[in-house]
């Protein structure tokens, strides 16, 4: 407790993007996510980290409106509870789900084009964002017309990451980039999240590999059944015994 | 106790509301195609048959040995299939006790009818059944003796528009189409096709087609090339302007001749002007100068609004015939009656001069031509056997 | 020869009437793994529209068209609205099972609003070519036509505009479309739309070229069409166009070859046999595994 009030201290002068407060989510008699609270500010790589099962997909699931919950989420002052999934893209926010949701009977360019859904300034600005994605993956570019289906598991990652890209949103929720991935390739995506970051995109990120999300982020929550047992700067909870020990394997 | 006797006085009155008419009512059924898939057939037939107890009842009911009795009619719907004709027989016969029985109209309803009729000794006109069946019991081959017909037989109906084809249309070759799922209009074919046949005339080609087919276009190719004089169309009436439409559609130009089948105004409505010109046989024409006929037509057309059709028309002979009997028996019996619709003679009903012999169900009476001209039924010929 | 070709002529306006059927069942089964088992009796709708925007308002032939692929669109986007969207989330049986209801339910709303056939008047002047024996209506090429221009622009909407490629995106993965910001009910209820749409489009051509409708007319037809798109492999659009043509083709084959009450029993016998040896549908492809 002390330590997250030194926290709040140290970093109150930057605006709280998404405010989380007494979330629960519940599958039937399983209670996933069991009341919790944290604030993601503005331009922040927030990560949380877990085990499988910790709740961790329920609540970004949560937060884009995939799935009902109770107590309160708001998004820049709006609570998101009256507002259709479908909806949150507009506001900003942007969600790469589990297994990356890559539609795999469209093509990469298709793909990337339904990302733009909701953009509504202008095909030139677009066209930039396309050429602004396949900068950042080179490698979507050579596959553009090619079935989003026939990609391998980094190139399909990348997609995802670039078509959220691609809705220019202020907010993005990566659920499990690394997933999959060989260490390189996962290095690679979490160089690439850096470096949307440094761009000005806040990230909530989700993470098993707890080493490489506590790396690349300014403040870190710990999740165990359902519940924040730990929270912190990146850097605070690598140097953690309890995170080495559970987590890092150290 | 008395809760007992409470309760067999309301069974005993159920029971008596049930079976027992009025002593001066006299209950006569009706099975018609309310609905199904030749609802105007059996609108007709009810249409009809309410007129003609109607008028009886207004003049005083009718008089049987002395004395006067009011006419009930019950209505029930065979919706135009076999068992629900059948069934709707049972429950008028069995559960209102009626003395007579008027249709079913369709003979596919009044061949299944029949036997109940015949079996329960109840009598039974049906006003537009033209199916041999319907009054021959088809295992023994012998006349059915409760059951009657108002109208011609198929057989009869069959020769005359052959000789009609080859006599007034001039056609020697001629093609026919109709569907095989009703026996009424195979047996037209047949009759026809032999017909033409014995008189020397060739039939180019017998196409089929099952009921609820809409596309005849494959069937009306062949026909037309094998080049025929004329195509008998044996159809029901809301096949046959999909047919004749599918015949203009691929250049057919030969005359069209339908039987008995084409008989409702309704034909006139679903053809547009494509029937234009064509004939058919019929078993009453409304423009008819026989006696009783404008009556009857103003009349029917005073209460509903139509001119009445072939069903309309034989419906009503159907019970004029039955009316007739009823008055020349000593009781209202069936069987009575029965024996008073054999003794029939030259009885003047709207669709011509009736006659029955001892023995028979099937009436003696004359085939009208009708042609389609106008966006009318007009009459043509009047063919006697 | 013009024997031949007439037949070939006949051959290609059933096909083409059932083609446009079977793209109403393969659109909406495509999208959402739902059997439209109403849309036969849409397609009767839409003849009825036809039969009230021809024969009691006496309009023209495009304000016809227009009300029929209109009305019908407005009805599939409310059989989805009330009848299968509260019963996305249900096993597949139920929505079976509710399609079917809602397809009695229309037959018989038509029914107890008219029981008797109706007479569609000509809504287009019907002229004849000759061409040495074989007869060309102006019916047969506007059905051939106008069904081969509807599945052009079907092709068109779902392969290249964005809305299309929502729909596929829909087919693929529901669940992550709303995270593209995609409204999936719009989709839904435009994929609807449009399978309808075609269904009231197929019952005017039908009721120009067999003037004679009833309230049950949909029933046979429907469910050949949906055979056709089986044939073709449910959910292909250019399969439901192939699979169309196909039981048009085998259907007049059979008719010309064999005795009326053979045609369906051989048709639809051959199509099994296809299927044995298909299961998929000719352009079907197995249902993928999705990664």
């Amino acid at each position: 407790m002390a330590m997250e009030k030194l926290f709040e201290q140290r970093h109150s002068e930057v605006p709280v993007l998404l405010s989380i407060k007494n979330l629960a989510v519940s599958y039937g008699n399983i209670r996933a996510v069991r009341g919790i609270s944290f604030n993601v500010r503005q331009g922040q790589i927030a990560a949380l980290i877990g085990a499988n099962g910790a709740g961790k997909s329920s609540l970004l699931r949560a937060v884009s409106g995939m799935i009902p919950y109770e107590g309160e989420i708001c998004y820049k002052g709006i609570n998101l509870k009256d507002v259709a999934a479908h909806k949150l893209v507009s506001l900003g926010i942007t969600h790469v789900p589990e297994g990356r949701g890559i539609f795999g009977n469209l093509t990469v360019r298709e793909n990337l084009t339904l990302g733009t859904w909701c953009r509504r300034d202008g095909l030139e600005i677009i066209k930039k964002d396309y050429d602004h994605v396949v900068e950042l993956f080179p490698r979507l570019g050579e596959r553009m017309g090619q079935l989003s289906g026939t990609l391998s598991g980094g190139e399909q990652q990348m997609l995802a990451i670039g078509r959220a890209l691609m809705s220019r949103g202020d907010m993005i929720l990566l659920d499990e980039p690394s997933m999959g991935l060989s260490p390189v390739l996962a290095d690679e995506i979490f160089g690439i999240i850096d470096e949307i970051n440094k761009h000005g995109v806040t990230i909530l990120l989700v993470e098993q590999n707890a080493y490489m999300a506590l790396q690349a982020a300014g403040y870190g929550c710990v999740m165990e059944n359902g519940e924040i047992t730990l929270d912190g700067t990146g850097a605070e909870l690598i140097e953690n015994p309890r995170v080495r020990q559970a987590y890092l394997g150290v | 106790m008395p809760r007992l006797y409470g309760s067999a006085l309301i069974l005993a009155l159920l029971l008596l509301g049930c079976t027992k008419a009025d002593e001066n009512t006299i209950q006569i059924g009706v099975i018609a195609e309310l609905t199904g898939d030749i609802p105007a057939v059996g609108a007709s037939c009810k249409n009809a048959a309410e007129m003609a107890v109607k008028a009886v009842n207004t003049a005083g009911g009718i008089d049987i040995g002395g004395k006067k009795y009011t006419i009930k009619l019950q209505v029930e719907d065979s919706a135009g299939r076999a068992e629900q004709a059948a069934s709707a027989a049972q429950k008028l016969i069995t559960r209102d006790k009626v003395i007579a029985v008027i249709g079913p109209n369709a003979s596919s309803g009044a061949i299944p009818a029949s036997e109940i009729a015949e079996t329960s000794k109840v009598p039974m006109i049906s006003p537009w059944s033209t199916n041999p069946k319907t009054t021959i019991d088809p295992r023994t081959g012998k006349q059915k003796s409760y059951v009657f017909r108002a109208c011609y037989m198929d057989s009869f109906q069959g020769s005359v528009l052959a000789a009609f084809a080859m006599g007034h249309l001039k056609a020697k070759r001629a093609a026919t189409l109709y569907d095989v799922t009703s026996e009424v209009l195979k047996g037209q074919a047949e009759v026809f096709k032999r017909t033409l046949e014995e008189k020397g005339g060739t039939i180019t080609g017998v196409e089929t087609y099952t009921a609820g087919n809409k596309d005849f276009t494959v069937q009306m190719t062949k026909i037309k090339n094998d080049n025929p004089e004329l195509i008998f169309l044996p159809t029901y009436y809301s096949d046959v302007p999909l047919q004749v439409r599918q015949a203009k559609m691929l250049g057919i130009e030969v005359p069209i001749l339908g039987s008995d089948a084409w008989g409702s105004h309704d034909l006139l409505a679903l053809c547009g002007k494509d029937c234009e010109g064509y004939f058919f046989s019929s078993h009453f024409s409304a423009n008819s100068t026989a006696p009783g006929v404008k009556k009857f037509v103003d009349d029917y057309k005073a209460i509903y609004g139509s001119i009445p059709d072939d069903v309309a028309a034989l419906t009503y002979d159907s019970f004029g015939i039955l009316f007739e009997a009823m008055k020349k028996s000593a009781k209202p019996a069936s069987e009575d009656i029965k024996n008073a619709i054999q003794k029939i003679t030259g009885f003047q009903g709207v669709t011509g001069n009736i006659t029955f012999h001892e023995g028979s169900g099937d009436p003696e009476k004359s085939v009208v031509i009708l042609q389609i001209k106008d966006g009318e039924f007009k009459w043509f010929a009047d063919i006697k056997p | 020869m013009a024997y031949i070709s007439q037949q070939l002529l006949n051959m290609l306006q059933l096909g083409s009437i059932y083609a446009v059927i079977a793209l109403g069942y393969t659109m909406v089964y495509g999208v959402l793994s739902l059997i439209n088992f109403a849309h036969g009796d849409i397609f009767m709708v839409g003849a009825f529209l036809c039969f009230i925007a021809a024969g009691k308002l006496h309009m023209p032939f495009v304000p016809v068209i227009l009300v029929a692929v209109a009305g019908t669109a407005l009805l599939g986007v409310g059989v989805e609205r009330f009848a299968y969207r509260p019963l996305r989330d249900a096993p597949k049986v139920s929505a079976i099972i509710t399609a079917l209801g809602v397809g009695v339910f229309i037959e018989n709303f038509t029914l107890a609003l008219s029981p008797y056939p109706r007479h569609v008047p000509e809504i287009l002047p019907v002229v004849n070519w000759n061409f040495s024996g074989l007869t060309v209506s102006s019916i047969q090429v506007l059905i051939v036509a106008l069904s081969i221009g509807l599945m052009v622009v079907l092709d068109f909407i779902v392969r290249k505009t964005s809305y299309g490629m929502a729909m596929r995106a829909l087919s693929w993965d529901i669940k992550t479309l709303p995270l593209m910001g995609v409204p999936v009910n719009t989709i839904v209820a435009l994929t609807f739309a449009i399978g309808a749409g075609f269904g009231g489009a197929a019952g005017t051509m039908y009721a120009m070229a067999f003037p004679v409708i009833d309230p049950y007319m949909g029933i046979m037809i429907g469910w050949k069409a949906f055979i056709a798109a089986v044939v073709g492999g449910i959910g292909n659009i250019r399969g439901a166009m192939l699979g169309g043509y196909i039981l048009g083709a085998v259907e007049t084959l059979a008719t010309v070859a064999l005795p009326s009450t053979y045609r369906d029993f051989v048709a639809f016998t051959l199509l099994l046999i296809l299927l044995v040896f298909r299961p998929n549908g000719i352009l079907g492809v197995p249902k993928t595994i999705k990664v």
